[in-house]
């Protein structure tokens, strides 16, 4: 009997038909409602698209690194350190922590294009067969046959698919690939060393707003054979001029050196930056140039030297090693860059002991830390960091500013129950209770912030899935262009939505409305029956 | 169902004012019986019908009138004025039903909807077959009633007379012991009137129902078992109608 009773009671607790029913009707009957929900819709929208744009710029930023510089980078700048070879040996010991490792040279210089532009530009000296392992170099080539457009490419405009110029393609990937062209100058088989500098870097190249770059028509191209023909693409003939400043070990300049590079190829990784300022040389070309190759040092101060001897080095006399700024590490997937930086850090300890004195010691490098051993994370820490915060005060603000449209159902379920109050009276006479009143109220809001939140989502990712051709109609319409590539790195907007952020969004979009609709709801509940009745 | 109200005293505030609206109202209503409550406008009517429906509570104890005993308002074998929360909300969903002078039907709602809706709060959850047959016995009832024909009407699309049988249909969907009725008949001609009080009359007599009227018309309380006259908050006649004459 008892236990019937407490069953009766709590089937009155629970949601009843008649409340379905109101809250269908309500919301079927009355415009303002339809307004708070647009209000939601409007909120969830604006917050899921810039939470997509910014946090999405942020997952490109660090994704993209990876793809640049691997996972990890050991890197003692300018002068470099010897014995790379070892340190790399070293690393690749344990397969299960380092997939591959690279030496690289980084450095400044200063590039003469071929439009008589001169411009500072990093210079990455790399070996093109370990480089690849360890970035995504080989996809970074632009020029190249493809058979698949772009996906915004409808009309299949991009030059590379052309198969008139898969054979130059072909040799233009070739070429880039070994970082090398052949020698017309030498003859069949032999190379020259080139350079591939970032898509957007020589200007000779315009990027379309499907995402492929076209040329001007008519560029010559100077084959294998030294035939001069006139291509549709890429113009490899180009040539590019770079003035680097080498510096000893002790890192006192020595002088300025040029270097003179055929254009291999071209390269995008997308981060609008490093595509304007970068560009690719042969690791051993760039050591020749910076003095960092192999040498023999010949100390004149020794009575007992000969330094003009051809034979063997005799004492006084002795090598000193090649050098490369940086090595690259790329783990295997499932190790996180940061776990990988610790292994880094202790192999290199172990490096530094086998080679005192010649190498920059493992405690120089534990006092760097952070600076010496970096995951790409690391080396872009403050733009990270930046970034970071900007989005989460950004977020900050657009919740508070999404409170507005709690308050809007507030204001309107406030409105409503005063309007309702002899509804509410009748209810409560035919055996409604308090808490069945503020279902109702309750159900409404909820009801209200699912519509809004699922509208907001739709129209948030219709926003984010099409924001690069709403961003060029915008610019070409109205000449309002907000996302500068050189300001944001990428020349492209992020333009996915994650999940989570999309169920967080909603989630809170909900709860917003009902938040809002909490206290109609408990002021509805407390109403008096007699009093509701007799609302004027 | 018999109901027994005893020592009912109520105060309202109006503008820091104090209004004694009722100052001990006691009064037997036998089962079956029909009550008329007739008085001035402001003689406490309407709130001596609240408090035997469990709408509003009477005041806990008057100074004054101590040695009367506790308020009391008992239904059958229910102390009303000892139910809380849910517990009271149960009695008016199931043991009471109401009509009102201004009908108070719900605007949104149809006709059918307007009567169902009685049965949907007093049965909570219900699901399929069960939530059809709530509908069906609405559409049944008011059927009966003559607006088989107005079911997915509005309210303000119907009469007077017309809103106030669907009212009637909806104080009777959950077939309550107790009824009351505040002024019926008070914005309805003679005729249609008449029509309201032919129904409520047939129901007590298929049911024998309790029934407390509140009116000012002398027709309606002649239809009544007993008169009770109310002034300023104390019943000052209690007879049966042939005494009243």
């Amino acid at each position: 009997m008892r236990i019937g009773a407490c069953l009766h009671t709590s089937t009155y607790a629970l949601a009843h038909v008649y409340q379905a029913l109101l809250t269908r009707i309500y919301l079927t009957s009355k415009v303002m409602p339809l307004l708070a929900a647009v209000a939601v819709t409007l909120c969830t929208a604006m917050v899921l698209v810039v939470w997509s744009v910014m946090g999405g710029f942020l997952t490109m930023l660090l994704s993209t690194g990876r793809s640049m510089v691997g996972d990890v980078s050991i890197t003692w700048p300018t002068t470099g350190f010897a014995h790379y070879e070892r340190l790399i040996e070293l690393l690749e010991q344990d397969k299960a922590m380092v997939l591959a490792a690279t030496p690289v040279i980084e450095t400044l210089a200063m590039a003469s294009l071929p439009d008589d532009r001169v411009e500072a530009v990093t210079v990455r000296g790399i070996d093109p067969a370990t480089y690849s392992k360890v970035v995504d170099f080989d996809q970074s080539l632009w020029w190249r046959p493809v058979t698949e457009a772009l996906p915004r490419d409808k009309s299949r405009a991009d030059v590379r698919l052309d198969p008139n110029y898969a054979t130059d393609l072909d040799q233009v990937l070739t070429d880039g690939r070994r970082l090398a062209e052949p020698d017309r100058n030498v003859g069949p088989g032999a190379l020259v060393p080139a350079a591939i500098p970032g898509i957007e870097l020589l200007g000779l190249s315009t990027r379309s707003p499907e995402g492929f770059y076209s040329v001007d028509r008519g560029r010559v191209k100077l084959t294998a054979t030294g035939d001069v023909r006139n291509v549709g693409v890429f113009a490899p003939a180009t040539r590019i001029t770079l003035r680097v400043v080498p510096f000893d070990s002790q890192g006192r300049e020595v002088s300025l050196v040029p270097g003179v590079f055929p254009i291999a190829n071209e390269f995008r990784t997308g981060v609008y930056e490093v595509d304007r300022r970068t560009v690719m040389v042969p690791l051993a070309r760039l050591q020749q140039m910076l003095k960092m190759d192999q040498a023999t040092i010949v100390d004149t101060q020794s009575a007992e030297n000969d330094a003009f001897s051809p034979d063997a080095p005799k004492p006084g006399v002795r090598i000193a090693p090649a050098r490369v700024t940086t090595v690259l590490v790329r783990a295997p997937n499932g190790i996180s860059p940061e776990t990988l930086r610790e292994y880094c850090e202790g192999v290199y300890a172990s490096f530094a002991a086998e080679f005192a004195g010649q190498v920059p010691s493992g405690d120089l490098m534990a006092r760097n830390r952070g600076r010496i051993v970096r995951t790409w994370e690391d080396q872009n820490a403050t733009l990270v960091g930046a970034v970071r915060k900007e989005t989460g005060l950004v977020l900050m603000l657009l919740w508070l500013i999404s409170l507005v449209a709690s308050f809007l159902i507030l204001a309107i379920f406030w409105a409503m129950i005063s309007e309702k109050t002899k509804d509410i009276g009748t209810l409560r006479a035919i055996g409604a209770s308090g808490r069945g009143i503020a279902g109702i109220w309750l159900a409404y809001g909820l009801v209200i912030g699912i519509i809004g939140s699922a509208l907001g989502l739709a129209l948030a990712s219709v926003i984010v899935l099409n924001i690069n051709p709403i961003h060029e109609w915008l610019g070409s319409a109205l000449g309002l262009y907000v996302w500068d590539p050189r300001v944001y790195y990428f020349a492209t907007i992020p333009n996915k939505i994650e999940l989570h952020r999309a169920l967080t969004v909603g989630l809170c979009g909900v709860g917003f409305s009902l938040l809002g609709a909490i206290i109609p709801a408990l002021r509805a509940a407390a109403m008096k029956p007699v009093a509701a009745l007799r609302f004027e | 169902m018999d109901l027994h109200a005893a020592n009912l005293f109520k105060t309202y505030t109006l503008h820091r004012k104090r209004v004694e609206v009722l100052r001990g109202v006691s009064l037997e209503v036998p089962s079956g019986a029909c009550v008329a409550v007739v008085g001035k406008s402001g003689s406490g009517k309407s709130t001596l019908l609240h408090l035997l429906g469990g709408l509003d509570r009477p005041d806990k104890a008057n100074p004054g009138q101590a040695d009367l005993g506790p308020a009391q308002v008992r239904a059958g074998e229910t102390d009303v004025t000892r139910l809380r929360g849910s517990a009271l909300d149960r009695y008016r969903a199931q043991s009471v039903g109401f009509v009102f002078q201004l009908y108070h039907l719900l605007p949104e709602l149809s006709v059918l909807q307007n009567v169902a809706i009685a049965a949907m709060v007093r049965h909570g959850l219900a699901f399929g077959a069960q939530r059809g047959a709530q509908m069906a016995k609405a559409a049944a009832l008011l059927t009966s009633f003559g607006m088989g024909h107005r079911l997915e009407h509005r309210p303000a699309e119907l009469s007077g007379g017309e809103r106030q049988r669907v009212a009637l249909a909806r104080a009777l969907i959950n077939r309550p012991l107790l009824l009351f009725a505040d002024e019926p008949t008070g914005n309805l001609d003679p005729s249609t009137g008449g029509q309201i009080l032919d129904l409520l009359d047939a129901y007590r007599r298929e049911t024998g129902a309790t029934m407390v009227i509140v009116t000012h018309s002398i027709e309606v309380a002649s239809r009544a078992d007993r008169v009770v006259r109310l002034v300023d908050g104390r019943i000052v006649v209690d007879q049966t109608v042939q005494a009243v004459g």
